[in-house]
């Protein structure tokens, strides 16, 4: 898996790579870590590296039969759907049975300890069990990409371990590529050596 | 100050470009779709098929008594008003044809729609405007749903099902209505009544309410479809949506039957 940026210019920031024209290669087995601070573009890149964010200039080339999870830092979930259902329906989409994709969604949300929400809409939800819900959602995927927008925002202490454990879980993981988007560059100290600052003024030589 | 005319021009010229990037948007969004439908594998028509049956019921059932107060009551009013002056020129037997002119033809099929607007595209467009503000389309787009297939095609099928049946619903319920007020306050039998509607009865009157159920529920879907994606960042952008859906489907259903009416009975 090999994903090619650019000259990858999008609507919004109006400094840093990605008011200048972003190019980055990266792929499996590699994890990215974007830093910026609010509307720096963050959220946007992880949305163009999705497709489903239309850039100004340049382009993102990956495969097109590429799995994608995206875990928005809000947002995201169907509101209209249990959560259970939100996991269960891209897997579904893709040709998974559906008692098939129930006890992989149950087992995603049994290891982020949300079982017994699985039923409730996200609306009834809090912060945090969306922000776990999101995770538990593309760990049920199981994509090949793995595009996560500030994962550990709102969430408890006590959910840390678990939720760093997946984190490592897909950055080991040869067959995937994983881009974290966050304000808070401290708090992925452990992540890989690819990073992205998109505050940066100045072209790195 | 008075516009000028190269004024006057420019203000026509944007406005015939916006309603044709507005039609040329909305024939992407309905081509789309359809090509979504056609190469749809059967497992993802199951998943579909499930938001069918919700939009279905939403639009159809749940407004099944509401059709059939106002067709009652509509059939009702309408012989009332017609039978005062046919009873003084003595022709009685035409209100069976004055209901399947005034309702069956024109005003059933319109009323359904306006319900339909009124209940449904609205709930559509705010409900497809949330859903694009919370991320909810994009996300559906990157974990490999297309939003074609999941979001618009049930909500178009559904609306034309549904339209279709409340427009019977309504036509039966007209009649119904008529022929109570005929039969308690004027005394007419129910034989006469219904040869009455038999005889005004017409082959384009059958197959022209399936087509305006097409052509108006398909408008009303994906004209409240498109106004509720195109929102772009805040939630004050949900109640224009709202009010443009109203605004357009109201304009585009009266066109569509004004078409009709012209070529089938001109």
């Amino acid at each position: 898996m090999r994903i090619v940026i650019e000259g990858l210019r999008l609507e919004g920031p109006t400094r840093g790579p990605l008011a200048r024209g972003l190019d980055l290669t990266f792929g499996a087995e590699q994890a990215l870590l974007v830093t910026g601070s609010s509307g720096s573009g963050k959220t946007r890149l992880l949305k163009a590296l999705a497709g489903t964010a239309h850039p100004l200039a340049g382009r993102v080339e990956r495969e097109s039969h590429l799995r994608v999870g995206l875990a928005l830092g809000r947002g995201g979930l169907l509101m209209n759907s249990t959560l259970l259902q939100n996991l269960t329906l891209p897997l579904r989409f893709q040709g998974m049975k559906r008692e098939a994709a129930v006890e992989r969604a149950e087992e995603a949300m049994a290891q982020l300890g949300l079982g017994p929400v699985g039923e409730l809409r996200p609306h009834a939800l809090s912060d945090r069990q969306r922000k776990l819900g999101s995770l538990a959602r593309v760990l049920a995927f199981d994509p090949d990409l793995v595009l996560l927008d500030e994962p550990l925002e709102a969430l408890d202490p006590r959910d840390l371990p678990k939720v760093r454990a997946v984190l490592e879980a897909w950055t080991t993981d040869p067959a995937k590529a994983v881009v974290v988007a966050t304000e808070r560059a401290e708090d992925h100290a452990d992540l890989g050596a690819l990073r992205l600052d998109l505050d940066e003024d100045e072209e790195t030589p | 100050m008075a516009p000028t005319l190269l004024e006057l021009s420019r203000r026509t010229g944007r406005a015939v470009r916006h309603f044709l990037e507005v039609r040329g948007d909305l024939a992407h969004l309905v081509g789309r779709t359809l090509r979504g439908w056609m190469f749809m594998d059967l497992r993802r028509f199951r998943v579909v098929n499930e938001q069918v049956r919700l939009q279905i019921k939403f639009t159809g059932i749940d407004a099944l008594a509401l059709v059939v107060a106002v067709g009652l009551g509509l059939g009702a009013v309408t012989v009332i008003q017609a039978f005062t002056q046919l009873s003084a020129l003595g022709a009685e037997d035409y209100i069976g044809p004055i209901l399947v002119l005034i309702v069956i033809r024109e005003l059933g099929p319109l009323l359904a729609a306006i319900l339909v607007i009124g209940r449904s595209a609205t709930a559509i467009a705010a409900e497809l405007a949330s859903m694009k503000l919370n991320d909810e389309v994009d996300a559906l787009e990157a974990f490999g749903i297309d939003p074609h297939q999941y979001l618009l095609l049930p909500r178009a099928i559904g609306a034309v099902v549904s339209l279709f049946a409340l427009m019977a619903c309504f036509d039966a319920a007209a009649l119904a209505g008529g022929f109570l007020v005929a039969r308690i306050r004027f005394g007419l039998p129910l034989g006469p009544f219904l040869d009455g509607v038999r005889g005004a009865l017409t082959h384009a009157d059958l197959w022209i309410t399936p087509l305006k159920a097409f052509l108006f529920g398909g408008a009303i879907a994906f004209h409240a479809a498109y106004y509720g994606l195109a929102v772009q960042r805040s939630q004050t952008e949900i109640p224009q949506a709202v009010t443009r859906t109203v605004v357009a489907c109201f304009g585009v259903v009266f066109v569509f039957d004004g078409l009709l009416a012209a070529l089938v009975y001109g």
